[in-house]
């Protein structure tokens, strides 16, 4: 018997991804694979009226699909169908896919699809979302909005009015791309009656209905398959179905397999990005400090088509009002549309943006109140028994106090809160200490996990080997190290290496859903130890183990299981909770299953002359339960903080009339390298989630969500005003005025 | 026109007929089917391609491939001692954690060696200096940065056992 949650056991991949012989879909070739290439519109809005392609060169060998050859629904299925998978007479963002051309010669395929010529009306676009707030305001019932959804608790127009105080701010973010290291990649390959999509994903079941619909095709006559796959942070949650589409669409008119390969600038230029988001606050305080009412107003651009940004709306309007007790709440949250590629799924799905602008505006009312923001934050966070704004009662698991606590003690935060006016006062440097705190709800929204309705499968083989499947995907974040720890645990501490988990095919894992929403170890893992408990009680009873006993020999008792067959599948599907309560309408009710918590410390020098602000500690406590590898679960949290970091200091991305993004290398796309990333000090802190499995909650995107707003604060003790927009790059700051005051 | 192109890529003399315009990176992905070094964006920007030319770390995307005619190559298939065995550096990465989905690893462990033969006692500071032309979008660098210290002490003090399969203990 083994404890293996809790282990910080090396990952099963590791040697394999340390000798390079990880083979990546890029990394494989296919064979007589043709490759495809999309055409793209030039414009950003317009009416398409024809393609004309260059007939004169030699197109044998060549292959091309218009919209027209689509034999099922031109649209990419998702939340709703208003995407097409090739744009036909509208045209809604520059570089929206119109056709596709393939070839075995990769240039000859680039070279064909420039020969075509689109003959398109063009028309005014909307490229910006100052100018699509603008709109809003003007007229908030135009026919520009995606997305809607109201929260209101209380009475939120009195309570504002009774307050001692009311702070107001309005508060910027901009789109952040994901520069997953290895760009998007999908294959298709022709299979009989069959098409089988191979892919760097993280949804396989969202691909299969995706293209099955495109190719008008039953579901199960799709296969997908996940490739080991070079990072995704939400990058490839919804985006591979749309090029899988195109993939599929060449490889059925060219009998052929075709692969589809981004470059670094295709990819930044036209996959999803962070929604930009604007978002103004109305706080009511108590003279003591004690938050009373909070009124929101939450728009989010969100590019040219849904996708899935009514889900991602609906995350950003839930955490708008932060870790924190209000008696009384009002959110409005508008998806924007834009003629931008639609933005989309980025770790923190909303989140990161609705707590810059509320951890900013703490340190504001703090600052109106002349109180410390750390005290503020301590009178106000959640703790047990207090309800969220959507009026779920929280009961067990909750942390915010316990992690900003541990946060402030670890910076030594009352020790430099001394020190700073002494420091501050002899350079052209300034200095700030600032701090956030934060939260992240685990597993779909409201219902979404009642809708996805996950299923997971355990398979025993001879020898009394083990495996799991799942639809789960593993992208670097450990789920095929972790789950397999979570399996064998739960059998009884059975040896490790009996416990597999490989990556998803359709035809054998089921649907466990998407590998989103930090739920793969909360909810998936749930059901694994679920269905292994069901599997381990199997076993007891076909080798006569009493039930408080230890199976003692467990490859024999798999075998007797098993009675000469290769392998028995034992299955789990998800049930809902009946305490868990959610109207969808109303947005009233258990949001989520369980909470995430978190409180990070930033430590900022600024350099007044260049406006260049660099972060040299990084302090951040997480409760995410159970750390089933806490080695793993480190790793998560650093490597969040670290994206954050860009996002706050060094991601940009403007847009230019035409509507390209004018940052779309990675030479001008500043990601943050070793040199810009300070220490990280991360605790973990593990308060126990009862339906999580051993205890655990997800943590994959809570890191994301803390540390812009605790730098923004850095800047706001440090320079005596702050920026309300994000990235915090010296030109911004500058424009914001917040240049030229150099102290003593 | 295709030329000629003799060079030695992980102790193994190879001729090649290549374009001239073919980047070094494409020979060894695509000639000699040496996939373990990545193409991350193919303009010197992220260093997933990262191998060593004359024992010098370089992007080798932004190589063209006769510019190593006569020339020592190794790559992540070549660093360590034979083929079952791994560098003390890929060893620590394993154990350290420094691995997540594994893009970067290839280049990042190519650069990691190199400093650790110039400079086998890197101070943090000179660690991360030497791995600021390989991004790692998982990481946060942290683990990373930890494992190349551990494999210079360990290096140091002659004390590489494998640890790998420690998992299965
Ligand atoms: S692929 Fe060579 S530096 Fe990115
Ligand atoms: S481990 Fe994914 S980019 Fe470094």
């Amino acid at each position: 018997m083994r404890n293996w949650c809790g282990e910080p056991v090396p990952r099963v991949d590791g040697l394999d991804k340390a000798r390079g012989r990880t083979v990546y879909l890029g990394d494989q070739s296919l064979d007589g694979a043709l490759f495809g290439v999309l055409v793209r519109s030039p414009v950003a809005k317009g009416r398409l009226k024809k393609i004309y392609w260059d007939e004169s060169i030699d197109w044998s060998g060549l292959f091309r699909v218009e919209a027209e050859d689509i034999p099922g629904q031109n649209c990419v299925s998702i939340i709703k169908k208003d995407m097409p998978c090739l744009a036909f007479d509208k045209i809604m963002y520059l570089g929206e896919p119109v056709a596709l051309v393939a070839s075995a010669d990769l240039g000859l395929a680039r070279s064909a699809a420039l020969t075509a010529k689109q003959d398109i009306e063009p028309e005014k676009p909307l490229l910006d979302i100052r100018q699509a707030v603008e709109k809003y305001r003007q007229e908030p019932q135009s026919d520009g909005l995606i997305h809607s959804i109201d929260i209101e608790r209380g009475d939120v127009q009195n309570a504002l009015a009774s307050s001692d105080l009311i702070v107001d701010g309005e508060y910027w973010t901009g789109p952040q791309e994901h520069v997953y290291l290895e760009p998007q990649v999908v294959a298709a390959i022709p299979r009989g009656d069959k098409i089988e999509i191979l892919g760097s994903m993280q949804c396989p079941y969202y691909v299969r209905p995706a293209v099955a619909l495109a190719l008008g095709m039953p579901d199960e006559n799709i296969i997908v398959r996940q490739t080991p796959t070079g990072g995704a942070f939400g990058g490839k949650e919804d985006f591979p179905s749309s090029i899988a589409i195109h993939a599929a669409l060449l490889a059925q008119k060219a009998h052929a397999p075709v692969k589809i390969i981004f470059d670094r600038q295709e990819d930044i230029s036209f996959t999803t990005k962070r929604h930009p988001s604007c978002v103004k606050l109305k706080a009511g305080v108590k003279a003591d400090g004690t938050f009373s009412a909070l009124e929101a107003e939450v728009l989010l651009d969100g590019g040219a088509y849904t996708t899935l940004s009514p889900v991602v709306l609906s995350r950003a309007a839930i955490h708008a009002c932060g870790p924190y007790r209000w008696r009384d709440v009002g959110v409005k949250a508008r998806t924007l549309r834009t003629n931008m590629p639609p933005y989309g799924a980025f770790r923190g799905f909303g989140a990161p943006q609705v707590h810059f602008a509320i951890e900013s505006h703490v340190d504001e009312i703090a600052a109106r109140l002349d109180m410390d923001p750390v005290e503020l934050r301590k009178k106000n966070l959640l703790r047990e028994g207090d309800q969220t704004a959507t009026g779920q009662v929280l009961k067990e698991s909750v942390s915010a106090v316990a992690c900003l606590e541990s946060v402030s003690r670890a910076a030594d935060y009352a020790a430099f809160k001394k020190k700073l006016e002494h420091v501050q006062s002899t350079r052209h440097k300034k200095y700030g200490l600032g701090v956030a705190s934060f939260w992240h709800g685990g597993g779909f929204t409201g219902a979404g996990e009642e809708h996805i309705a996950a299923e997971v499968a355990i398979d025993l083989m001879e020898g009394g080997r083990v495996q799991v499947a799942i639809s789960s995907t593993e992208m670097g974040q450990g789920e095929r190290t972790t789950i397999p720890q979570i399996a064998a645990q739960a059998l009884g501490g059975i040896p490790l290496d009996l416990v597999s988990c490989d990556l998803p095919d359709t035809s054998n894992a089921p649907d466990s859903g998407p590998t989103v929403a930090s739920r793969t170890i909360m909810m998936v893992g749930a059901l694994v130890e679920s269905c292994c408990m069901d599997v381990l009680a199997y076993l007891k009873k076909v080798s006569k183990t009493r039930d408080d006993e230890q199976i003692a020999d467990w490859p024999d008792a798999v075998g007797r299981a098993l009675k000469g067959r290769p392998k028995i599948r034992f299955a789990k599907k998800y049930e809902k909770p009946p305490d868990l309560k959610w109207n969808e309408e109303r947005h009233v009710g258990d949001a989520y299953a369980a909470y995430a918590w978190g409180a990070v410390a930033a430590r900022v020098s600024i350099d007044m002359l260049t406006m260049e602000t660099t972060v040299d500690d990084i302090w951040c406590t997480v409760d995410a339960g159970k750390a089933i590898n806490p080695k793993i679960v480190e790793g998560q949290v650093q490597g969040g903080l670290v994206q954050a970091l860009g996002y706050a200091l060094f991601e940009n991305l403007q847009v230019s009339e035409q509507g390209a993004f004018l940052q779309n290398r990675l030479q001008n796309y500043i990601v943050p390298t070793s040199m810009d990333t300070p220490g990280l000090h991360v605790e973990l802190i593990e308060n126990m989630y009862s339906r999580g499995p051993f205890g655990a909650k997800g943590v994959g995107e809570l890191p994301m969500n803390g540390l812009a707003p605790a730098i923004r604060n850095a800047l706001r003790q440090a320079l005596g005003q702050a920026p309300n927009r994000i990235p915090m790059i010296p030109e911004n700051l500058v424009e914001q005025g917040l240049a030229g005051n150099t102290g003593g | 026109m295709k030329k000629l192109l003799e060079l030695t890529v992980n102790r193994v003399q190879r001729q090649i007929a290549v374009e001239p315009t073919e980047t070094l990176l494409d020979v060894l992905r695509e000639d000699l089917g040496l996939t373990g070094t990545k193409h991350g964006c193919g303009e010197g920007d992220c260093g997933a391609c990262t191998v060593l030319l004359d024992g010098q770390p370089v992007n080798s995307c932004l190589v063209l491939a006769l510019q190593a005619n006569g020339r020592e190559v190794t790559t992540i298939e070549g660093v360590a001692a034979d083929h079952d065995r791994l560098h003390p550096v890929q060893q620590s990465f394993v154990d350290l954690g420094a691995i997540q989905c594994g893009f970067c690893t290839p280049g990042m462990v190519i650069s990691a060696v190199s400093l650790l033969q110039s400079n086998p006692k890197p101070t943090e500071e000179e660690v991360r200096q030497a791995l600021s032309g390989n991004l790692c979008r998982c990481t946060g660098y942290q683990k990373i940065v930890e494992a190349v210290l551990d494999a210079a002490e360990k290096m140091g003090t002659g004390k590489t056992g494998n640890t790998a399969d420690k998992r299965r203990a």
